[in-house]
């Protein structure tokens, strides 16, 4: 059994190799700098596709690798340009695509497969011959125990669209998916200024600060690459701290992983009582700045 | 020489009235021709009589700022006992053997009153100056200019040349000729001016007829600018003002007009024709006075919300566009008029409203200006579809949910789950004699849902047989309405008065102001006949009825009690004292807050506010809490949840929360009940 | 230059009323009330905006069932000109929906397509780049803006760690995202003239080839401890303890 897995974010490229373990035949292709990132990760042959990528070229080179390589399954991470190329090659290929998986195992050549619906209110278990998973991130740990496999340069074609321009993300060097210990806020916050509070428990806690969707997108209290959640990054740090967050479902979804789940929050019914491990009735203003005194007591 | 005066007067005054009356034609053309929207006139003959004589000829709204209240009042009463005396000194001064007032007690009394009246106008008229220049009241702050500065130079120089012309006529020197007016009035009537010819040493036949002529032209200049001048100024407001009185709309004047979606073209207030013509009535009527915006909430905490120039600016477009309308034909309106959100008045200044209607209470002209800003409101949103992003957020979940939040309707009325209470949704049992109406607050908001099961507790303590909707139950409307999406309130207000028909409710009780303001006023207007009772009514029957007893708590001894009022159900429904007797039956640990019932501060909720971010200045509700916090207040009773959650917030975030509750009235009932 | 624009309008059910049967604990979505996808009306918005610059019209496709017809409405409301429902929408599977989409596509003169980058209640995200390869047009996604000027597209593209200026001829389909507008309120004469536009429905002419077989669809099991705390003192206490043995 052959696998084509392609991220534009090595890391993800790295996690699908090394959830798919042993048992199939691994080949990775991904954009130039990303090579090292998945580089010990087990796959039999790394590809990098030089040029200038858009989602019709790589596209266009996947189906070339598949067929010249006689791929059985394609794994593309779920990012905005994968899910893009994941698209593009499904019509191009004529393929069966299942989005956003979280697990897979083969059974008889039937792949069965794990991905939420209904904004995460759900989690559907499917069997299906398809044979293009979009596979969202942080399917597994990434890891790097492995030779490092061979890495073949390819060519991409002249991009279909026009690329005038990029500019960076202006990210603050943030990597929410590998940190150990998050600090988040949320509406409950009230203001931007009671930020500096929760930086405050993040130090002592030694976490990363990161928010719900209205703080980062609509407040914009917070960068956009702060935001966890089913539309933002999708989290397991082993400590995860909701301060002033009511726990929508798309929130959770993002925070699932996570090993242990406190919440601070004034209202008793907030949904996100049902999904920590230890939950803080009160005022958060009154709560952080005792929480962070008796931790660095 | 007498022949010349007269002939002069009479063409300076009737250039005056001339120019008085062209003025006024033009101003009333305007708003006759000019507005469109439609109006009801909901008011008895005798209210408007009984309207009139309070507020205008005894000045009753004038007092609720006292010290401006009684020399307006003073300055008023001066004013009509003089418009006699110039009748009589114009009419004598064109022809100078006529007596318009014949002599008499009448005549000799009406000069004692103006011989009296004209000291207090100019000591008036001194305290004016003082407050505006001296002590600098800041409600004049910025409206000291030429115009105020004017009218007062002219009503001190018609009353000083009063006095002089009183000292000038002592018989034998003047009399006989024209405008010696006080002829044949003993002196003992004009003792004032008695008193100041006791001052001045005699003067010659001569010298002193060519100084009478010299004032008597003075006074007379005076008067006929005055007149010429008041319908271009703020004193317009002598012939408008009591008009506006005269003509008030309704005893409500909160109550906001329904749009008929079928029929009407036009929604809300874009440019000067969708506003009415009383609405124009109350624009010209305005004096610039200013007790609207120093008790407007949004202007007390730094927004630049100003009722008053709202107005002002709605009058200075009448003004200007009126004529060009009039000199083009009124067809030409599309052309002509040109709207007035943005430029005058911005959204902004629309959106800080808090509706809570301080500024129309306030003033002494009765200005509707809520409705005004809501109108605007309505252009924005029904025309445009502009909103802030919150409130269009509020109206999706309204629409989709029935709720101003996300809710999920079904859960609606799972606080009362386990209480023992029909719930009609489920039980669909409509043997109950009173609907208990939740509202959106107190059935989703856990705060909240405390004051829904004292409600809850108390009915049931009382014996009543009452029900619940439960997800029949929708929002009312009035964050929609009052923030000008008629056209969601009304879909809101169709489904629930058909679901409360369904039901054959004939009663209802409910604990939030804004739903009991709703379904009491506005769907009153929308067909719906009902007993609607606020549950601060209710539970004080229940007390005076002796179905349920309270009994004070060991700590009450040690609490200081305030009442914070709700504006929809202080001033929109007039329910101040039934709050204040509940608690006082219980404790006399009661203080009252600056600001209470009808001045009372709104909480900062209000006209959708509630789900506004208020981000200029402070935030009113930290402003109340300081006023609670001044009167060293333990708990701040409510009666509205909007109220409960904008105190209990600010609390909260200025760390009052150790020394200071927020309590709803039910809640200080249900938990001093007296079990038997 | 006048454009005609389509635009992919999803109905889903209202995710917040969707529930999980008690003691089943499978996810029930039969009377849910259905709603425009909150991307799709973004879509409709960009739209509507570039029609109110350049002129044109503005068409509406929806794929779902017989039941979401009544969505378009809401759709004319916000500013599309004329629509048709497409009914026979099974399960999620973009492949099918990208067919019948395509073919009635194929039917229509077009100068660009706009759908939402991804759905709120699948997640799925494929739609745009099928259709780009089926109907052989460039695609130009995740829009944070996008422009048209003579015949040319120009697209401020988001991805994940950068952003990109893209350009095309058109015809193309462009993907919007939740950052691209803020869509309008509809104003009340144009609801009321929505109510008494007509609502074109028509069957899918292929049929679902679907590959998937459902196991199950059941809310996720959440095996938190749920220790709450209303008193703040004995809450810190025990949070203490929990954060210094995760952060040792």
């Amino acid at each position: 059994m052959k696998t084509l897995i392609f991220a534009d974010d090595g890391e993800i490229a790295g996690q699908i190799c090394s959830y798919l373990k042993t048992g199939t035949e691994n080949y990775v292709a991904t954009l130039p700098g990303e090579e090292s990132k998945c580089g010990k990760t087990g796959a039999k042959q790394i590809f990098v596709l030089n040029g200038k990528p858009d989602s019709s070229n790589v596209s266009i080179a996947l189906k070339e690798l598949k067929d010249r390589e006689s791929i059985d399954y394609v794994f593309i991470g779920s990012t905005a340009f994968g899910r893009d190329v994941a698209g593009k090659l499904s019509g191009l290929g004529n393929m069966k695509p299942l989005s956003e998986i979280t697990s897979i195992a083969f059974k008889d050549g039937i792949a069965v497969t794990t991905r939420f619906l209904y904004g995460g209110k759900s989690v559907l278990t499917e069997e299906s011959n398809s044979n293009l998973f979009v596979t969202a991130p942080g399917i597994s740990e990434i890891v790097q125990d492995k030779p490092g496999s061979p890495v073949q340069q390819l060519n991409l074609n002249d991009p279909a669209v026009k690329i005038v321009g990029e500019e960076k993300k202006s990210a603050g060097g943030v990597d929410l998916e590998k940190a150990k210990v998050i600090v988040s806020i949320g509406r409950g916050l009230g203001k931007p200024d009671g930020i500096p509070m929760v930086e405050q428990l993040a130090k002592a806690v030694k976490g990363e600060i990161a928010g719900s969707r209205p703080v980062c997108l609509d407040y914009h209290w917070l960068s956009e690459d702060r935001q966890v959640g089913l539309s933002g990054k999708k989290v397991k740090p082993k400590l995860y701290i909701a301060v002033g967050i009511s726990g929508q479902i798309q929130h959770i979804a993002g925070m699932r992983g996570a090993k242990t789940v406190i919440a601070i929050n004034k209202d008793k019914t907030a949904p996100i009582f049902e999904e920590c491990d230890y939950g803080l009735i009160g005022d958060l203003y009154q709560i952080v700045p005792k929480l962070v005194a008796s931790l660095l007591a | 020489m007498m022949y010349l005066s007269s002939i002069l007067l009479l063409a300076g005054l009737l250039a005056a009235a001339a120019s008085f009356f062209y003025t006024l034609y033009s101003i009333f053309w305007n708003a006759l021709r000019i507005p469109e929207k439609k109006i009801k006139m909901g008011l008895s003959i005798g209210r408007r009589i009984y309207l009139t004589i309070r507020n205008v000829l005894l000045q009753g709204k004038l007092f609720k700022d006292s010290s401006g209240g009684i020399m307006h009042a003073l300055m008023f009463w001066g004013f009509v006992a003089f418009a006699g005396y110039s009748a009589t000194f114009f009419a004598r001064g064109i022809v100078p053997s006529y007596q318009l007032i014949p002599a008499g007690l009448f005549k000799d009394v009406l000069f004692l009153t103006v011989d009296i009246f004209a000291l207090i106008v100019i000591v008036d008229v001194g305290y004016a100056v003082l407050r505006r220049w001296v002590i600098k009241v800041p409600r004049y702050q910025g409206y000291n200019g030429f115009e105020a500065s004017f009218i007062l130079f002219l009503v001190a120089t018609l009353m000083v040349t009063y006095y002089a012309l009183g000292v000038l006529r002592l018989d034998g020197v003047s009399a006989g000729i024209t405008g010696a007016i006080m002829e044949g009035i003993p002196a003992s009537y004009t003792p004032i001016s008695g008193f100041f010819a006791s001052l001045f040493p005699g003067i010659s036949g001569s010298s002193g007829l060519d100084l009478y002529w010299i004032l008597y032209g003075i006074h007379a200049i005076d008067f006929i600018v005055f007149l010429a001048y008041i319908p271009t100024s703020k004193h317009l407001h002598l012939v408008a003002a009591p008009l506006n009185v005269l003509l008030s709309k309704d005893t409500k004047p909160a109550q906001i007009s329904l749009i008929d979606f079928e029929q009407q073209k036009r929604f809300g207030a874009t440019d000067i024709r969708d506003f009415s013509w009383k609405d124009y009535m109350d624009f010209y009527s305005c004096t610039e006075c200013g007790r609207c915006t120093y008790n407007c909430p949004a202007f007390l905490t730094g927004k630049t919300l100003s009722p008053r120039d709202i107005i002002w600016d709605l009058r200075k477009v009448v003004m200007e566009e009126g004529p060009k309308l009039r000199h083009a034909g009124i067809e030409e309106k599309d052309k002509i008029l040109t709207p007035v959100i943005g430029e005058p008045i911005s959204e902004e200044d629309l959106w800080s409203c808090t509706t809570c209607m301080a500024c129309v209470e306030q003033c002494p002209v009765m200005i509707d200006h809520v409705e005004k800003i809501v109108d605007m409101r309505r252009s924005l949103v029904l025309n445009q579809g502009k909103a802030p992003k919150e409130t269009i957020e509020t109206y999706t979940n309204m629409e989709m949910y029935g709720s101003p939040w996300i809710n999920d309707p079904s859960t609606r009325g799972d606080w009362a789950k386990d209480l023992n209470v029909n719930i009609l949704s489920e039980s669909q049992n409509d043997d109950f004699d009173i609907l208990y109406w939740v509202g959106c607050v107190a059935s989703y908001d856990r705060r909240n849902q405390d004051i829904a099961k004292s409600i809850v507790k108390i009915l049931q303590k009382a014996g009543v047989r009452f029900a619940i909707l439960g997800s029949e139950e929708k929002c009312t409307g009035d964050p929609a309405k009052r923030t000008g999406n008629e056209y969601l309130a009304q879909n809101l207000a169709t489904a629930n008065i058909e679901t409360l028909n369904r039901h054959k409710v004939h009663k209802v009780i409910t604990g939030c102001p804004h739903c009991f303001n709703s379904l009491k006023n506005d769907y009153k207007e929308m067909g719906l006949e009902m007993d609607v009772i606020h549950h601060t009514e209710f539970i004080n029957q229940l007390i005076s009825l002796g179905k349920i007893d309270l009994k004070a708590l060991e700590s009450d001894d040690k609490e200081k009690f305030t009442y914070h009022d709700s504006c929809y159900l202080g001033r929109y429904n007039k329910i101040y004292e039934e709050p204040r007797t509940i608690i006082k039956t219980v404790t006399s640990n009661f203080e009252e807050m600056e600001m209470n019932k009808s001045k009372g501060l709104c909480c900062g909720a209000g006209g959708g506010r509630l789900w506004m971010n208020e981000n200029v200045g402070t935030k009113i509700s930290h402003k109340r809490m300081e006023m609670a916090d001044k009167v060293n207040a333990t708990t701040v009773v409510t009666a509205c949840p909007y109220c409960m959650i904008m105190l209990d917030d600010a609390r909260r975030v200025m760390g009052k929360d150790e020394k200071m509750q927020i309590s709803d009235i039910s809640e200080f009932v249900a938990s001093r009940l007296v079990q038997n | 230059m006048p454009l005609n624009i389509i635009v992919l309008i999803k109905v889903i059910p209202d995710l917040e009323q969707i529930k999980a049967n008690a003691s089943t604990g499978e996810v029930q979505t039969d009377r849910i009330p259905l709603r425009l996808e909150t991307l799709s009306e973004n879509a409709i918005e960009a739209a509507v905006q570039l029609r109110e610059k350049h002129g044109g019209k503005v068409f509406g496709l929806i794929f779902g069932k017989q039941e979401s017809a009544p969505l378009m409405k809401k759709a004319y409301a916000m500013g599309v000109d004329e629509g048709t429902v497409l009914t026979g929408y099974g399960e999620n599977n973009p492949m099918h929906t990208a067919e019948v989409l395509c073919q009635k596509i194929r039917t229509m003169q077009f100068d660009l397509i706009i759908s939402g980058n991804q759905s709120a209640d699948t997640y799925t995200g494929l739609l745009p780049g099928i259709i780009s390869s089926k109907l052989n047009i460039n695609l130009l996604s995740n829009a944070l803006t996008l422009s048209i000027d003579q015949a040319t597209i120009t697209v401020r593209s988001s991805l994940d760690r950068k952003i990109q200026n893209l350009s095309s001829q058109l015809p193309a389909i462009v993907s919007v995202t939740q950052e691209t507008n803020q869509p309008r309120l509809p104003p009340v004469m144009q609801i009321m003239a929505a109510g008494r536009k007509q609502i074109v429905t028509e069957a899918a002419q292929v049929a679902d080839t679907a590959n998937v077989k459902r196991i199950s669809n059941k809310a996720p099991k959440s095996e938190r401890r749920k220790q709450l705390f209303e008193k703040t003192d004995e809450g810190i206490v025990a949070i203490v303890k929990a954060i210094k043995e995760e952060i040792r």
